[in-house]
């Protein structure tokens, strides 16, 4: 579906929910004629759970863009480290060359980070919201868990480079006994960002947020 | 109609109306938080108020069924 269309149609969603709701506010005696069961439970259940659901699915879609992962100013750094002038630089060759999709750059190689995961991650995504406007951010950022090879083989798995280049540790790399950040060990390097040049045709800027 | 088929309804009425406005208020909070869609404001907004309010109102509502009392059966006695 196109996506202003979706636009339009969950915002007319909302305001149908709200101008139900309001009728029951407003006209009470409405509901307790009869028939007005049936309205009730539309006006009362049926519409808010449509809306619920729309605003969850539309606002789990929307952090999935690198626009909101890099609205927090402790990301910026992250942002940045996808415009370094290096070719061994993982996340910024990736980026550059396109082979993630520009849009979705963070949760293409973090799928199973903060809200895309199970239960606990996505507790983990509402509690970093909460660190972060409780001004308690971390000095240093870590991940969870070691960076694992899944999220580079949802792409590179099958691939003929990888399948020739990787023939006798194929089995490791899969099994994620060896890590892909073994050999490929440059990855966001905010550290020493200032000593990088920058490729100055696409960089994400960061374009809103708290 | 008599008092009694009139109470029920009468009773569940306020819980209604606390549901309905509940829900009003989340939906118009979520409606706010599409305006901050690609920031986690948004997110926050929707999930920790729009989220529980609606919830609030649906089980308000909910609530409001349980506890509706069941009109007395009308008794043939009173015909006598």
């Amino acid at each position: 579906m196109d996506a202003t269309l979706g636009w339009y149609l969950l915002v007319t969603l909302v305001l149908v929910g709200i101008g139900f709701a309001m009728l029951v506010v407003a006209q009470p005696r409405l509901v307790t004629r009869s028939g007005g069961q049936a309205m009730a439970f539309l006006a009362l259940f049926v519409l808010p759970v449509t809306c619920l659901w729309a605003g969850v699915s539309t606002h789990l879609e929307s952090s999935k863009s690198t626009e909101f992962c890099l609205s927090c100013h402790v990301m910026e750094p992250y942002g940045e480290s996808l415009a370094i002038d290096d070719e061994f630089a993982l996340p910024a060759s990736h980026f550059q060359n396109r082979r993630i999709d520009r849009d979705r750059a963070c949760y293409t190689c973090h799928t199973q980070y903060t809200m895309y995961g199970d239960l606990a991650a996505k507790i983990n995504g509402v509690r970093h919201l909460l660190v972060y406007y409780r001004g308690a951010t971390p000095e240093t950022i870590e991940l969870y868990e070691p960076y694992h090879n899944r999220e580079c083989l949802h792409c590179h798995a099958g691939a003929r480079l990888y399948e020739e280049m990787h023939a006798e540790d194929r089995a490791e790399i899969e099994s994620n006994e060896l890590s892909c950040l073994e050999c490929h060990d440059m990855s966001h390097e905010v550290a020493s960002l200032a000593d990088y040049d920058r490729w100055p045709t696409a960089e994400p800027t960061r374009t809103e947020g708290p | 109609m008599t008092g009694s088929e009139n109470s029920a309804p009468t009773r569940s009425r306020p819980y209604l109306r606390w549901s309905a406005l509940l829900i009003v208020v989340g939906l118009l909070v979520e409606l706010m938080s599409f305006g901050a869609l690609q920031s986690p404001t948004g997110f926050l907004a929707f999930a920790l108020g729009s989220g529980s309010l609606v919830v609030a109102g649906i089980g308000l509502y909910l609530f409001s069924l349980v506890r509706q009392p069941k009109a007395p059966a009308v008794s043939s006695s009173t015909h006598d």
